[in-house]
C-alpha cells in the first residue's frame, strides 16, 4: 500500500503583492500535520500550479518537504503536457526527498492512448512512486481504462486519482487493474471508498483537515456509519467549495477564516459577492466559521 | 550553469568515426590552452607561481606536451609518471614527485631527474636518506587532521592515509634541517572535485600560518607551498565551475597579510590539479550497440565502465548526449548501461535523454580527466584510442587502441606446448 488516507491538495499562498508566501506556506505545512493528514500535495491545481514559474514550483515542494521532515508524506505535482518538461519537473522534485508524484493527464494537447502511456511510463521511469491524476474537465481527455490496464503493469505507476466524478470507474479499475485509487472529489470520497478507493486528495482539507480525516478514516475502519454522519455534515461545505473554479472558493474561505489573504494571480480572481455569502453561510452552518 | 558542449558537431564525429572506431576519448587543445592561461592569469600576482599538472588525471605524453609549452610542470606519484614527464622533457624541478607507500627505486629516479620529492610520512626521511640520500630541497605533505572539514571523495582528513600529523611536521622539518637539507617546501591536498573555491582559500590560510610557525620555531625558510589540487569541476550542467579569478584575488589577500604582512621571505606558489586541467576538455565518444526493455529500459552502448569508470566507482554524474540531437526534449529515461558483466556498469541510472536509436553516437561529457586514465581490462575489454582535436581544427590518434595482441603481450602461449597437465 503507497497512498491511503487524506492528502491535502495545498493552495499555494500569495501575499498582497502576488509572490509565493512561503511563510505563511510552511504555517499552512504545521496546520495540516496537526490536523493528522497522511500526506500533502504541493503544486497540483489547488495549488494553482498553471501560474507558478518553473523555480516557484520546485521552492514550493522544497519547502513543503523540508518543513513536512517526514511527518506525512509529500506527493508532488510535477504533471505538465510536454513529456519533457514532466521529467525536468520529476527529476528535480526527487531530490528533494519527496514520497511520489501526482502526474496529470497531458491537458490541452490531448495525446493519444499510445501517447499516455509513453508520457505517463517515462515519467515513471525515473523511479519516483507516480499517482496518475485522470481530470477530464480540466484536461480534456480521460485516461481511458484500458490505458489505465496498461499503465497499472509499471512497477512505479501506484495510484490514480480520479477526478472524473465517476463512482463506477472506480469499480471498473479496481475490478480491472493492480493499481491503488484515491478519490479526487471530497463529495465522492465516501461512496469510492467503498468501491475500493484508499482515501482522498482533498480541498476541503486545507481549512477541515481533521474531520476529513475523521471522515476517510471511519470509511477504511469499516464504519460506515460514522463515516455517513460526518459526510453529511460536510456536503454543502464540499459542494459549495467547487461554487466557482477551484481554488476561488477554498482561498475565499481560508480568507474569511483568517488563515491566508484572499490573493489569486490572474487569470484566476475573486468569486462574486453573491457567491461568497452563499459560502460564508454554508460554512458557518458547518461550524467552520 | 556549466555549458555541455562537445566542439564536433554529429557529421564530424560520424566522419571521425570512419578514420577510429568507437569508442575512443577525444580532447580539444585550445579548450585545454585557454583554461590553462585563465589558471596562470588568475595567479599571475605570484612570480613563482607554477601549476604542476597532476599527471595521473590524463597521462598521455600529447597532453603533457601542450601544457609544457603552457609552462606547467608534472605532478608524479609513481615510476612510469616519472618516466612519462622525462619523456616529453619536464625535468628537474619541473616535476614534484608526490606518492605514498614509496618504493625506493620511484624515490631514485626521482632523485635523478632532479624532482622535488614531497614526502608523505616522517619515517621516509630515514628511509629516504638510507636508500638514496637526501636532496637538497625538500617538501612534506601536511594532513590537518580534524582540523579540515574534509570532502567526499578523499573524506576526512584524519580518516585518510596522508601526510604528516602537525606535531610530526615540525619533528619532520627539525630532522631534515639538522640533517642539512637547505631548501624547503610544504604541502598540502585536503580536497578533490570540490566546487566552492573557499574552500581553498582556507587551506591556503592553514599553509600560510603554519609557514609563519615552522620558520619561527625551526629558524628555516620556505621557498614554497603547495595548495595541492582538487579543485572540482561542474560535471552536472546546473552546477557552477570555481571561480578562478576570485579564487586567486581571495588567496592574494591573504599572502599580503599572511606572509608579506609578517615579513617572511617571498614564497612561491605552487598547485597541483589535474582534473579541472583536461576534464572538461575530453570527451568519451561511443555508439549506442543495443536497446532493451524490460522492467527498466536500457540503452547499451559500445563503451563500458572500462573506459570510464566514475559513474560506476563513484555513482558520479557525467553528462550524456546525443549527437545531432543537442536539441531534442530528454523524454527518455533509461540506464546507459556498458556491456562489462557487472550491474554496476552504468554511465547513468534513470537518465532523461532524448529518443535514441540504434547506431546514434553518444556523447559523455568532462571525460578528459580520470577517464581513460582508469581504465581497466577486466572482461579482457581492451582500452580504446585517445584522439586530440588541434587548434586547426584537424583530428589526431595520440593513443591507438590497444589490440587483441597487446592484451595478450605478457602471456607466453608458446610454453602451453611444454605445460604438462
Amino acid at each position: 500500500m503507497y497512498f491511503s488516507g487524506v492528502y491535502t491538495a495545498l493552495i499555494t499562498p500569495f501575499s498582497a503583492d502576488g509572490a509565493v508566501d512561503f511563510q505563511k506556506l510552511e504555517e499552512l505545512v504545521e496546520f495540516n500535520i496537526a490536523g493528522g493528514v497522511a500526506g500533502i500535495v504541493p503544486v497540483g491545481t489547488t495549488g494553482e500550479s498553471p501560474t507558478l514559474n518553473a523555480k516557484e514550483h520546485l521552492d514550493v515542494i522544497r519547502v513543503v518537504t523540508e518543513r513536512a521532515a517526514g511527518r506525512c508524506k509529500i506527493i508532488a505535482g510535477t504533471g505538465a503536457n510536454s513529456t519533457a518538461e514532466a521529467i525536468e519537473l520529476t527529476q528535480a522534485a526527487k531530490a528533494f526527498g519527496i514520497d511520489g508524484t501526482l502526474q496529470v493527464t497531458p491537458y490541452y494537447n490531448k495525446p493519444n492512448n499510445m501517447g499516455l502511456i509513453r508520457h505517463f511510463s517515462a515519467v515513471a521511469d525515473l523511479g519516483i512512486p507516480v499517482v496518475l491524476y485522470n481530470v477530464p474537465g480540466r484536461s480534456a481527455r480521460e485516461i481511458p481504462l484500458e490505458v489505465v490496464e496498461e499503465l497499472a503493469k509499471h512497477p512505479n505507476i501506484v495510484s490514480i486519482k480520479e477526478a472524473a466524478g465517476s463512482v463506477t470507474r472506480v469499480t471498473e479499475i479496481k475490478k480491472r487493474c493492480d493499481i491503488e485509487v484515491l478519490s479526487g472529489d471530497d463529495s465522492l470520497a465516501l461512496p469510492m471508498i467503498r468501491e475500493g478507493a484508499l482515501g482522498v486528495i482533498s480541498v476541503a482539507s486545507n481549512i477541515i483537515p481533521a474531520e476529513v480525516v475523521a471522515l476517510v478514516q471511519a470509511a477504511l475502519s469499516g464504519d460506515f456509519k460514522q463515516a455517513q454522519a460526518l459526510h453529511d455534515r460536510y456536503a454543502k461545505t464540499f459542494d459549495d467549495l467547487f461554487i466557482d473554479t477551484n481554488p476561488i472558493p477554498i482561498k475565499a474561505a481560508m480568507a474569511m477564516k483568517g488563515m491566508i489573504e484572499e490573493v489569486y494571480r490572474l487569470p484566476m480572481c475573486s468569486t462574486t459577492d453573491e457567491k461568497k455569502a452563499a459560502l460564508r453561510a454554508t460554512l458557518e452552518a458547518a461550524g467552520i466559521l | 550553469m556549466a555549458e555541455k558542449k562537445c566542439p564536433l558537431s554529429k557529421e564530424q564525429l560520424e566522419a571521425l568515426t570512419e578514420r577510429f572506431p568507437t569508442p575512443f576519448h577525444l580532447y580539444d587543445e585550445n579548450g585545454i590552452r585557454e583554461n590553462a592561461r585563465r589558471l596562470k592569469a588568475a595567479f599571475a600576482w605570484n612570480p613563482g607561481f607554477k601549476e604542476y599538472f597532476a599527471v595521473k588525471a590524463a597521462p598521455n605524453p600529447y597532453l603533457m606536451k601542450i601544457l609544457k609549452s603552457e609552462g606547467f610542470g608534472s605532478d608524479c606519484s609513481s615510476y612510469p609518471e616519472l618516466l612519462l614527464s622525462e619523456k616529453v622533457g619536464v625535468v628537474g624541478e619541473n616535476i614534484i614527485f608526490t606518492s605514498n607507500d614509496t618504493p625506493a627505486h620511484e624515490y631514485v629516479k626521482a632523485k635523478e631527474l632532479g624532482a622535488i620529492i614531497n614526502l608523505d610520512d616522517i619515517s621516509h626521511i630515514e628511509y629516504l636518506e638510507q636508500q638514496v640520500g637526501l636532496p637538497e630541497l625538500i617538501c612534506c605533505r601536511y594532513n590537518p587532521g580534524p582540523l579540515k572539514g574534509g570532502n567526499a571523495i578523499i573524506g576526512h582528513p584524519e580518516e585518510a592515509k596522508y601526510g604528516f600529523t602537525r606535531e610530526q611536521l615540525f619533528e619532520g622539518y627539525r630532522m631534515l634541517r639538522d640533517k642539512g637539507v637547505k631548501r624547503f617546501g610544504l604541502h598540502t591536498m585536503v580536497a578533490s572535485n570540490e566546487l566552492h573555491g573557499e574552500y581553498f582559500i582556507e587551506t591556503a590560510h592553514l599553509l600560510f600560518e603554519l609557514v609563519g610557525e615552522l620558520s619561527d620555531e625551526l629558524g628555516i625558510e620556505f621557498e614554497f607551498v603547495n595548495i595541492g589540487g582538487g579543485i572540482g569541476i561542474p560535471y552536472r550542467p546546473e552546477d557552477d565551475a570555481v571561480d578562478l579569478e576570485a579564487l586567486g584575488e581571495g588567496i592574494r589577500a591573504l599572502y599580503e597579510e599572511l606572509i608579506v604582512g609578517r615579513g617572511l621571505k617571498p614564497l612561491d606558489l605552487r598547485m597541483e590539479c589535474g582534473r579541472m586541467v583536461t576534464g572538461p576538455y575530453g570527451w568519451l565518444v561511443s555508439r549506442v550497440l543495443h536497446k532493451k526493455n524490460t522492467y527498466k529500459q536500457y540503452v547499451g552502448l559500445d563503451a563500458c565502465m572500462a573506459n570510464l569508470m566514475r559513474p560506476a566507482l563513484y555513482g558520479a554524474y557525467h553528462h550524456i548526449t546525443v549527437a545531432g540531437k543537442e536539441s531534442a526534449p530528454c523524454d527518455f529515461v533509461c540506464d546507459v548501461t556498458g556491456s562489462l558483466c557487472e550491474n554496476n556498469d552504468k554511465f547513468a541510472i534513470d537518465r532523461a535523454i532524448p529518443q535514441v536509436q540504434i547506431g546514434d553516437l553518444v556523447v559523455i561529457h568532462d571525460a578528459g580527466a580520470h577517464g581513460h586514465a582508469m581504465g581497466f581490462n577486466y572482461n579482457a575489454k581492451l582500452r580504446s584510442a585517445e584522439l586530440l582535436l588541434r587548434e586547426s581544427g584537424e583530428v589526431i590518434q595520440i593513443r591507438r587502441a590497444e589490440t587483441v595482441d597487446d592484451h595478450f603481450a605478457t602471456l607466453d602461449f608458446d610454453g602451453l606446448k611444454t605445460f604438462l597437465v
